[in-house]
């Protein structure tokens, strides 16, 4: 018969409720905590039979061997009315009593409040509240971002965007619930009256849920739906390899105190270790970085995937023979899952006078996978001085031309899919035109 | 509403700042307190530690010593100011209580 079994169990930070109706439930099934680390509980057997339980939330030097003299006092007084320490954490200890009807460890529920709460803000709660914060402020950075620069905002940040808005709601899920429930168990316990923790701790864990769930969606979809997505992929090897070494950096530092390793043995050990990991993970993603060619632009899935070893849409193709004249060749892109925006610089080397034609051509097209942006995309493009013409010669929906103060000739351009500035040295035929409409007015997603 | 921090006197904490009259440590104050009450009024051991802290961080009681584990502690002016306030204010709803009913009994 198995002696140990390990299971995890995900509880809100404050949850002592759930915690120890988990812990008094194991008990009757058998099972007694042994150790906890992080959402990994780990259980020996025991006689199946009917324990309390409690918990408590001091805060401890997680290298520190012993104790803390704060936890020493607790555990006397605890032993003396029949309340064992059984499990301790840096952040949580967890005490049995065995009696048929102990004596609670918590009698009066303004003291337990209040000790609560100061056991968390040393701990737990004042990482959640600088975590909560730096999220609020990425937000409101993004939202400034947006209201300045929407089409770029949305073409290169906008699963970002998406990342920080669930991460603001998964660290708000445990930490509004918790000021919640300290609120409204202040004033019930003014009146000698406990608030259950358990309904304020449960939404935590289903937003968590959802929140991990669109996660790994969001993951899925973008490595499926973007070509290029080796470079997001990079990102989230790098970012769970730096997780999996902190796991391992607490587990053995956890493994260490329990074998009562002394503080600064401890402390050296995990130091070191954190540091070589570290370096070991940085020179993985260094040479995946330079000898992957996850970033070329020659690469398959690099810059606009359909042209990527040139412009979609050169001088030569719309003037013909331009001789031996050079140009200076310019790409740029950036592509999310709602929006793309790229550019093509074709310029002309040769000097003119500001009347002459010159063999250049210059544009910019934004790629609108969301309907419901191509409204937005076409108002940013479209210059306060403009004019309407033809759409037909485009192949377009709609044609703009800009008409004060430039030397090239510009026009704004509405595809079905795509809105396209594009400016040229010279005034364009309609057979120019029509070869700009025939490229760039296809589907181009 | 919330009671203000101390306004106030639970009962438990009226007996623990009761008991430190005398310096005692914690563990004695466990017993003691059910002692004077004669078992009516108990304190959990994690409640006790709490106060304990809360009434150091107030300076209603201070550490008088450290005997290995041992810690003992005694009750401040400031704790006795406070202990004495709350008894004034249990013995002025006793004359309030006695009025009235002297007042129902005597129409």
């Amino acid at each position: 018969m198995k002696t140990r079994k390990r299971t995890w169990k995900r509880i809100a930070f404050f949850d002592y409720c759930e915690t120890v109706g988990y812990l008094e439930k194991k008990a009757r099934e058998g099972w007694v905590l042994e150790n906890v680390f992080g959402i990994w509980w780990t259980f020996r057997r025991a006689e199946p039979r009917t324990a309390h339980v409690w918990v408590s939330y001091l805060k401890q030097d997680a290298h520190d061997p012993q104790p803390c003299q704060q936890l020493e006092n607790m555990a006397d007084l605890g032993e003396h009315t029949g309340w064992k320490l059984t499990v301790e954490t840096p952040t949580m200890q967890v005490f049995y009593n065995w009696a048929a009807n102990p004596l609670p460890m918590e009698t009066d529920p303004v003291v337990h409040v209040e000790g609560i709460h100061r056991s968390l803000k040393q701990g737990a709660l004042t990482i959640y509240r600088v975590c909560f914060g730096l999220a609020v402020a990425i937000l409101l950075i993004n939202l400034w971002s947006f209201l300045e620069f929407p089409l770029w905002t949305l073409s290169t940040r906008a699963e970002l965007i998406l990342g920080d808005f669930l991460l603001f709601v998964a660290i708000g899920s445990e930490l509004v619930p918790y000021e919640l429930w300290y609120w409204k168990a202040k004033k019930m316990a003014a009146r000698g009256e406990w608030l259950d923790t358990r309904p304020w701790g449960r939404v935590s864990g289903w937003v968590l849920v959802a929140y991990m769930v669109l996660w790994m969606i969001g993951i899925g979809v973008t490595l499926v739906v973007k070509p290029w997505a080796h470079a997001r992929l990079f990102f989230v090897v790098t970012g769970l390899s730096f997780g999996i070494v902190w796991c391992l950096v607490l587990w053995i530092r956890d493994v260490l105190r329990r074998r009562k390793t002394s503080w600064s043995t401890n402390e050296m050990v995990t130091s070191v270790l954190y540091f070589f990991l570290i370096m070991a993970c940085v020179s993985v993603m260094a040479f995946a970085y330079t000898h992957l060619n996850w970033f070329s632009p020659m690469a398959a899935d690099g810059w606009w995937s359909q042209y990527p070893d040139e412009l979609p849409l050169t001088v030569e193709q719309l003037r013909g023979d331009v001789g031996d004249q050079e140009f200076w060749i310019r790409r740029d892109g950036e592509e999310s899952l709602v929006l793309g925006q790229y550019q093509g610089w074709q310029v002309s080397n040769e000097e003119t006078g500001p009347e002459e034609e010159m063999d250049t051509v210059m544009y910019t097209v934004t790629l609108v996978k969301l309907p419901l942006l191509y409204d937005l995309c076409r108002d940013e493009m479209l210059w306060e001085d403009h004019e309407q013409v033809d759409p037909s010669p485009w192949l377009a929906q709609e044609a703009y031309r800009k008409t004060e103060g430039v030397r090239l000739r510009t026009y704004l351009l509405c595809y079905e899919t795509c809105v396209v500035e594009i400016r040229f040295g010279w005034e364009p035929t309609v057979e120019q035109m029509q070869l700009v409409g025939a490229t760039f007015g296809g589907d181009m997603l | 509403m919330a009671r203000v921090k101390f306004h106030t006197l639970s009962e438990q904490m009226f007996y623990v700042l009761l008991c430190l009259e005398e310096e005692r440590c914690g563990i004695d104050i466990l017993d003691q307190v059910p002692a004077m009450t004669e078992g009516r009024v108990r304190v959990g051991s994690g409640t006790l530690y709490n106060l304990l802290e809360q009434f150091l961080e107030a300076g209603f009681i201070v550490e008088t010593r450290v005997e290995g584990r041992r810690r003992s502690y005694v009750i401040t002016a400031q704790g006795q100011q406070v202990l004495d306030q709350e008894y004034q204010r249990i013995c002025a709803q006793a004359r309030d209580y006695r009025r009235l009913r002297g007042e129902e009994e005597h129409p």
